[in-house]
């Protein structure tokens, strides 16, 4: 035991006794207890092995200042990110914003200058110190130059000309991250793992990642992961059910299937909306009375129930109701009468009226499937329509069809950062969101005049090996890889009978 | 000495500043740091054993009130409740009396005959951070709708009851910051103080009181991913265990009186396998995973009594049983003595320290952490 001495002065006025030799004895008893639960423990993480992932998008880097701008793909690369580099903050289990490489920030009071202030002893996986300036070097990219960053002695300062009640909530998600670039421009994070092996091209590709000894947050238990990007969903089904990988991204669509080959699954709660995005400029849909005969006549419940195989919800509102807490007041049941009622006040002569145009990404089997549905629906109600598959990079205004099939993925656990990000990508207007009474009046504008209508939120899924263990990423998905680890094989029993 | 208090547009956030470090600290850093006693004053987001009760009965007045405001008239209002939320029935139920109590009070009356109804529905429901009460009056496309944001938070009680011996447990702090062990103590004024001990030090709040004084304790040379650690009251005083150190504190001066390294930091990484197995009593007979304590109670009938949380990993309820391990004839016989005490999230650190046997939940449901009293009563 080695006995670390302080300065007299600052153990206080009170008597100093040194701990009595019943106490220490008793001590002991309690030292041990706490190093014998972690020893033998079943519960307790594991280190070592390396967990095999394998996810569709093809992710081409995790560069934070080369940032998709399509809301699926900016996801799964902010997944990949956040195992290399830390933000600022970080959400907690209920959304909160809680300190990462801040520890603590402070805004004035028409919050336009806020200020972090950054832990000390952090180094990038390089080596190098991590410093507030390199912290606003980092940041001052990202955020563009609509903000000043820079830097003190011990933290970050952020000054906008407009306020940023939320500013702490649009750091902790997205492209925010902290990174160091070396002079022949490799990226360095603080994150639990830094990257060792990153292949260039378009195909499927294996990302090998290895655990960061020195993070400051403690080294993740794995000692490294390999993530294959752009695997086919065939394949990953595969892999999971024949044990060629410890976790496989799943579609809403196969969870049920690959759960019933024995594989354990995993789902968030929903955190991506399938939409219908109309353009106004089109003359077919102009008219409000036929976007709403088009929103009553879809059956949201038999999308999300059979199409996604009870993996999704029915969406009346843009916002999850685990996230507003008001999607409740958002309507989503089928109403074929109020259909056949608005038709007939349009005059819309069904049999001799064009065909709407649905556009859906080609590349999204979901989307397919749900564009699909939504058509067999409108038939059923008179309103012909035309499935267009094409080729979406980014979720912009529908400009090839009457109507587009948008899949958004939720930016933020934080109401007043999704939802504005969400109508921005939709192209609506949108506002500072400080209580519920205003976020629900904007996401009551777009969906009352039927600009856009939401037809079902969906949740992220996986399978995981049997080897798995602490799979517990945040409700509204993503992962925390860093707390996964991987429990041992057992031992095939010696002999090779049974008696 | 730091403080701040919640202004109007101000936001102040405070963390020990010290968190996390994995460098090793100068001498002077240990004296800047060791010492340093920070007093602020927050709201609480969730206040340690709030009445939930009250708060429900007031956020019922409040919202009454809101809707007796918006209302068209105060004459034929028919309410209906719904509820899509975790409150429980009989919430609800108190929820609902104290709703249709308080509108009375405004002067809205019930309707007399079926005409010029104006209907309410009220509908409780739950976002991530709060419950969330809506109440639209008025039916068709546009009704008006009143939105009311409820704080949460939960109060409730686990009781198994069955075999030789009962277990029962009282929750007596719940919050979202990760605990590694809680326990409640006397103050020489006769207060009462919670101590809560995280892996950045020990925070020492009044009961009754927001003010919360954090007392630093030492990081060490790197950070654990499943920190442990515990509070331990002695004739001393309070002793903080926070691997690797052993520090006793000083309660009325909030104060860090000395530290103690209880053994050399295990390197980086792989820090289970660093550590020599150390074999619990016996054959492993009775079923348990890795939190096992030694306590004490009358109920033994000579061995040596545990209590042990269950076998699955944190993504799964736990239990706690309690057993007693024996010699008989040389050899040590365990003999479970209860049964099953369920817990909505894995018992993360089961302490005995000289009080009561305490465990540590994750709840699974809320993603609270939770901190329980667990009591033994011996049956007959």
């Amino acid at each position: 035991m080695r006995r670390t001495t302080y300065p007299s002065h600052v153990r206080g006025s009170k008597a100093t006794a040194p701990i009595s030799l019943t106490a220490r004895v008793f001590l002991s008893a309690v030292i041990m207890s706490l190093i014998v639960t972690s020893a033998t423990a079943s519960t307790s993480p594991q280190f070592g092995g390396v967990l095999r992932f394998q996810i569709s998008e093809r992710v081409m880097t995790v560069d934070p200042r080369q940032w998709p701008s399509d809301s699926l793909r900016a996801a799964a690369t902010e997944r990949l990110a956040s195992l290399v580099f830390d933000r600022l903050v970080r959400f907690d289990d209920h959304g909160v914003t809680q300190p990462a490489l801040a520890v603590s920030w402070q805004h004035d009071a028409q919050a336009k200058r806020w200020q972090f202030h950054m832990r000390e002893g952090v180094k990038f996986a390089d080596g190098t110190q991590l410093t507030p300036e390199a912290a606003a070097l980092s940041l001052q990219q990202s955020l563009g130059n609509e903000f000043d960053v820079s830097a003190t002695s011990d933290s970050v300062v952020i000054l906008a000309d407009h306020s940023l009640p939320d500013l702490p909530a649009q750091l902790a998600t997205g492209r925010y991250f902290i990174f160091h670039s070396a002079a022949d421009g490799t990226l360095s994070g603080t994150g639990p793992f830094r990257v060792s092996e990153w292949p260039a091209g378009d195909g499927p590709a294996k990302v090998v990642l290895t655990a960061n000894e020195s993070c400051w947050a403690g080294r993740p238990f794995v000692d490294g992961i390999q993530i294959t990007l752009g695997m086919e969903l065939q394949k990953r089904a595969n892999a999971i059910a024949f044990g060629q990988s410890d976790v496989v991204e799943l579609p809403a669509s196969q969870v049920r299937l690959v759960g019933q080959r024995g594989v354990r699954t995993a789902s968030s709660d929903p955190v991506e909306l399938f939409a219908l995005q109309f353009d106004l400029a089109r003359p077919a849909i102009q008219d409000a009375r036929l976007r709403e005969a088009i929103s009553a006549a879809i059956d949201r419940a038999s999308i999300a129930d059979v199409v996604l195989q009870r993996q999704g919800v029915p969406a009346g509102g843009l916002m999850p109701n685990w996230l507003s807490g008001y999607a409740f007041l958002f309507p989503t049941a089928l109403d074929l009468p109020r259909t056949r009622e608005l038709l007939t006040a349009t005059g819309r002569e069904v049999s001799h009226a064009a065909p709407l145009v649905l556009v859906y990404d080609s590349g999204d089997e979901e989307a397919r499937a749900i564009a699909e549905r939504v058509a067999v629906n409108l038939k059923e109600a008179g309103i012909a329509v035309q499935l267009s598959a094409q080729t979406t990079g980014s979720a912009s205004k529908p400009s090839a069809g009457d109507m587009r099939l948008v899949h958004q993925r939720i930016a933020s656990p934080e109401i007043g950062v999704a939802l504005p990000t969400l109508l921005a990508s939709l192209g609506e207007p949108s506002a500072v969101l400080e209580t519920p009474a205003q976020a629900y009046a904007a996401e009551r504008a777009p969906i009352d005049s039927f600009r856009v209508i939401p037809l079902v939120h969906v949740s992220e899924s996986y399978g995981l090996g049997p080897q798995v263990r602490d799979w517990m990423p945040p409700r509204w998905g993503g992962w925390l890889l860093e707390d996964v680890w991987l429990a041992p094989v057992p031992a095939p029993a010696a002999g090779g009978t049974t008696p | 000495m730091i403080s701040g208090s919640i202004d109007k547009g101000v936001e102040f956030v405070f963390v020990p500043r010290m968190a996390g470090r994995s460098t090793p600290m100068t001498g002077i850093d240990r004296s800047n740091l060791s010492y340093r006693t920070i007093l602020i004053l927050f709201v609480l987001l969730a206040a340690p054993m709030a009445a939930r009760s009250d708060t429900l009965e007031d956020s019922a007045r409040e919202l009454a009130r809101k809707v007796a405001a918006a209302l068209p008239t105060r004459d034929g209002v028919f309410i209906e409740v719904r509820n899509i939320s975790s409150l429980a029935a009989d919430e609800v139920s108190v929820v609902e009396q104290t709703l249709k109590r308080e509108l009375q009070n405004q002067s809205v009356r019930a309707p007399a005959n079926s005409t010029d109804v104006v209907i309410v529905r009220v509908t409780l429901s739950e976002s991530i951070k709060s419950f969330l009460w809506a109440a639209e009056i008025g039916r068709g496309n546009g009704p008006q709708v009143v939105l009311l944001v409820v704080p949460r938070s939960s109060e409730n009680q686990i009781v198994s009851n069955a075999m030789p011996v009962t277990l029962r447990s009282e929750k007596f702090w719940e919050g979202s910051q990760r605990i590694l062990d809680a326990t409640l103590a006397n103050e020489s004024g006769g207060g009462h103080l919670l101590l809560l001990l995280t892996q950045d030090g020990l925070q020492i709040r009044k009961v009754g009181s927001d003010v919360i004084s954090i007392v630093q304790i030492p990081p060490g040379e790197f950070r654990m991913r499943d920190p442990g650690g515990a509070i331990t009251q002695t004739e001393n005083g309070i002793t903080v265990t926070s691997v690797p150190w052993v520090c006793s504190v000083d309660l009325d001066g909030r104060i860090l009186i000395e530290c103690h390294k209880i053994t050399e930091s295990p390197p980086p990484g792989r820090v289970y396998e660093s550590l020599k197995l150390l074999a619990m009593p016996g054959p492993k007979r009775v079923e348990r995973g890795s939190q096992v304590t030694a306590v004490q109670s009358g109920c033994s009938s000579g061995g040596q009594l545990y209590l042990a949380a269950g076998t699955g990993d944190y993504t799964e309820p736990d239990t706690v049983l309690l057993f007693e391990s024996t010699v008989v004839n040389g050899v040590i016989v365990e003999k479970r003595l209860s049964d099953l005490l369920h817990f909505a999230g894995p018992v993360i650190a089961l302490q005995f320290a000289g009080t009561k046997p305490r465990a540590i939940v994750h709840n699974l449901q809320t993603g609270n952490y939770e901190a329980y009293h667990i009591s033994i009563t011996c049956e007959g």
